[in-house]
């Protein structure tokens, strides 16, 4: 037989000497446990009857482990049949159990405030955050971020932080929502450094800055900003060159303006829906980025999956629309996690209930905006000088308050500079009296009442309650979609955004050992950070 | 030598696994008596390991003092390489027993003196006393391990350069490439099997139909190196319909009869492990039914 040229060069090449001698594999002595009879999701799929080996507070190759290392797990855990998903990410989360991370403090306070959340969110599933920080001044920043560099979870420390997302201040004002309008920045005419100077980031210049990134000491992970704004869409690239994920949000860009971005590195679209114009059919704003063409890239998007903040329907339209690309978030406020009853949050008397938080006796909605001094912030319409009380919408959550007690002013609504609609006419001013005084107010600026999200109503929902393990059992409810996709927009898909996927969002060897146990209607039983299981019993926030 | 024939591979299987079970509960392993197993890779120990992998599952099977002994790797190929020897070892079997990574042997095809290797891995079973029971199966080239056609039949473990046939054979499992397969491989002799205290080859499919028929019904040859097993006082083949399609008649005939014989007239009870009598039941009033 005519044995193939190519298979003859083969034998002459190959040798005896091996391309790889016994490879000299570090012997470790670390505990090794062995966790069995569980369901992992590894690869995009769900095995079954699957083992995880980690050692040394990562996940390892068993196989290595056997052949090297030659000794059997000095731990066995069983767990039980339950599905194995790697920890949860959050990508957007503003407080929870009391704290707000916006809110400056010493620093002693703050890392305790800081370790709370970090210890709570843990019940949740989620291992891994992002605290998030609203639109806020210089000086909160200079003195909040540097607290805020990563660090890594520990079973007693509690989930690890990735970084801050800083919300703004670099967003459109009529996009601001529940943000204070007189921090914002107009303009980023001088590209990185003015990013480097509101945030008091770390590197002098983008390369200088990625460089600290790398050995993560830099504080800001994730860049919510405008696109359309002065001088920020020119800036992207040096963010994205500094190591910073760059998402659009709070912004009034077009869809070309909004691929533009994309294209100079933007990834991410902060809580897509909310704070954008509203879907229009011959302009679909950023909500468009969704449909562009597929040699354009399209980034992630995050979505509150409360049913509230965004309506299921429009969760599934665009889960159906771009799969891959979706991030589930909770954009919680302080409130999230507190028990229902009723508390008082900055200025105001509130109630929690299970998925909202209510202003205390009525309806409505309260906002993050509560903690952010007692300035009143919302608007009203007026008709003719006086306010009239009678309901309109019945969930409409513009309020204002004092310190004492806050008040919800209904709105009359009228066409009062004949323009055709009912919008862009208010008054507000700041209020320190009480209700006498309402009568006799006097407009001292006129900023307006706007529908800010464009969504038909004067009402938008600012942040949420909802944790993230609920917001995933709410996302399959919403959309269909398999178990598989569902855990991987709360793993992978942040995991990727962020650029940590080698060792966050995936069990897989080298990965961190960060894992949730979930029974099957998905409610977290057991988690580990870092190796090390909790004792979910033993966190009390 | 016993040949036993089954209905197909998922029986020949569970017969396998169930005799290498019982085998090892009567030897009663210990610490300082393991019970030494040869074994082999392949599809047709596919079934035998996914057996013993439930039989241990369910509590039946300890692999905790058992040593085994591989018969074969490929040389230059990495042990973490999806098809090594090693990979499937793990991926069949060890990762869902309990044996101790040190009672493991199999060849390291990525040693720097290959002859060494090959003298140690001989070295190593002689020091554990020898193999108690060496499972394998052939190809349809009738070779066992990779000693290929022309092998000595008193070859020891040795460096082999795979012939073409098995180079093709095996290209399904490095994406059709037959450049990508290894061409040399470290494997045990055909005495160095025979030279276990039992010898159970396991021989599933028609396409291994002509192999079993020469091994079986023709002579001891090195052309079709199993058929040493002719020279072993305690070998066992075990094989499914399929694989008979190239015997006589006669030859099928004769090795189910005496199943059958062991059956009824003795009762499968009384038929020891290795085919023996225990005892004699009875002679005229056993009835025999054909």
């Amino acid at each position: 037989m005519q044995y193939p040229v190519a298979l003859q060069l083969h034998n002459l090449i190959s040798a005896p000497s091996s391309p790889e001698p016994n490879a000299i594999v570090p012997e470790s002595t670390a505990k090794v446990i062995k966790i069995t009879n569980c369901r992992v999701l590894r690869d995009g799929k769900i095995v079954d009857k699957d083992a995880i080996w980690i050692q040394d507070g990562k996940i390892i190759d068993p196989h290595k482990f056997f052949w090297y290392q030659k000794r059997l797990p000095d731990e066995v855990l069983d767990a039980e049949g339950l599905l194995v998903s790697p920890g949860f990410i959050e990508a957007q989360i503003n407080g929870a159990f009391g704290v707000d991370f916006s809110v400056p403090s010493d620093q002693e306070t703050y890392e305790r405030d800081l370790t709370k959340v970090s210890r709570g969110l843990l019940k949740y599933g989620t291992t891994s955050y992002c605290p998030t920080i609203v639109s806020s001044s210089a000086a909160v920043y200079h003195k909040v971020l540097p607290l805020l560099k990563p660090r890594p979870g520990s079973s007693d420390s509690g989930a690890s932080i990735l970084g801050a997302h800083v919300e703004g201040p670099f967003i459109n004002e009529a996009r601001v929502g529940a943000h204070e309008r007189k921090v914002l920045q107009a303009s980023a005419n001088n590209g990185y450094h003015d990013f480097k100077s509101v945030y008091g980031l770390e590197g002098a210049t983008p390369e200088e800055q990625r460089k600290l990134r790398d050995m993560d000491l830099h504080s800001v992970k994730i860049i919510t900003c405008a696109p359309e704004l002065d001088g920020v869409m020119e800036s992207i690239p040096d963010l994205v060159k500094a190591g910073i994920t760059v998402s659009v949000g709070h912004s009034m860009a077009n869809t070309s303006e909004a691929e533009k971005a994309v294209l100079q590195g933007a990834t991410f679209i902060t809580h897509l829906f909310n704070a954008m114009p509203q879907f229009h059919h011959r302009d679909p704003g950023v909500i468009g980025l969704l449909g562009s063409r597929l040699d354009l890239p399209r980034p992630y998007y995050g979505l509150i999956c409360d049913g509230i903040h965004v309506h299921p329907n429009s969760v599934k339209i665009a889960y159906d629309s771009h799969p891959e690309g979706v991030i589930l978030v909770t954009d919680a406020m302080s409130a999230m996690g507190l028990s229902p009853g009723n508390y008082r949050l900055g200025n105001m008397n509130v109630s929690k209930e299970s998925d909202r938080v209510v202003v205390e006796g009525t309806n409505v909605l309260a906002g993050s905006n509560a903690l952010i001094g007692p300035t009143i912030w919302s608007t009203s319409i007026v008709h003719s000088d006086v306010y009239e009380e009678h309901d309109v919408y019945d969930d409409c959550e513009h309020y204002e308050g004092s310190e004492h007690s806050l008040r919800i002013i209904s709105l009359s609504v009228s066409d009062t500079d004949d323009d055709g609609d009912v919008y862009d006419q208010a008054l507000s001013g700041d209020t320190t009296g009480d209700d006498e005084d309402f009568t006799s107010f006097k407009p001292t600026s006129s900023p307006v009442l706007t529908d800010v999200n464009n969504d038909g109503d004067l009402c938008c929902p600012s942040s949420s309650v909802i944790t993230l393990d609920a917001c995933m059992r709410n996302f399959i409810q919403f959309t269909s979609c398999s178990l598989v996709e569902a855990l991987e927009a709360v793993t992978l898909h942040p995991a990727v955004l962020l650029g940590i996927q080698e060792r966050k969002g995936v069990i897989k060897p080298g990965a961190d050992a960060d894992l949730v146990f979930l029974s099957d209607d998905l409610y977290v039983k057991r988690v580990f950070v870092a190796g090390e299981e909790v004792d979910l019993g033993l966190i009390h926030v | 030598m016993r040949l036993v024939i089954r209905k197909d591979f998922e029986a020949v299987s569970y017969h396998v696994a169930k005799y290498v079970k019982e085998r090892i509960k009567e030897f009663a392993p210990t610490a300082t008596k393991p019970f030494v197993l040869g074994l082999p890779t392949g599809s047709s120990p596919v079934g035998v390991y996914r057996n013993l992998v439930k039989f241990h599952q369910a509590g039946e099977l300890s692999f905790q003092h058992i040593i085994t002994f591989n018969m074969d790797e490929y040389v230059g190929l990495p042990r973490d390489h999806p098809e090594s020897y090693h990979s499937f070892m793990w991926s069949n079997l060890f990762k869902h027993v309990d044996i101790v990574p040190e009672n493991v042997h199999i060849l390291d095809g990525n040693a720097t003196d290959l002859d060494l290797e090959c003298q140690r891995y001989e070295e190593k079973i002689a020091a554990v006393g020898g193999i108690e029971l060496f499972l394998g199966g052939i190809g349809p080239d009738g070779h066992i391990a990779f000693n290929e056609p022309g092998s000595s039949l008193n070859s020891r473990t040795r460096v082999k350069t795979l012939a073409y046939d098995t180079i093709v054979a095996n290209a399904r499992f490095f994406d059709n490439d037959i450049t990508k397969v290894p061409n040399l491989a470290l494997t045990v002799g055909v005495a160095t099997v025979m030279d276990a205290r039992e010898v159970c080859i396991i021989i599933t499919g028609a396409h291994k139909a002509l192999a079993l028929a020469k091994c079986i019904e023709e002579g001891v040859n090195h052309m079709w190196t199993v058929s040493a097993i002719q020279l072993h006082p305690r070998g066992m083949v075990v094989c499914d319909e399929d694989a008979t399609l190239e015997l006589h008649v006669k030859t099928v005939n004769y090795f189910k009869s005496i199943e059958k014989v062991h059956e009824q007239l003795i009762g499968s009870d009384n038929v020891g492990l290795q085919g023996g009598v225990r005892s004699w039941r009875g002679g005229a009033e056993s009835t025999y039914h054909q």
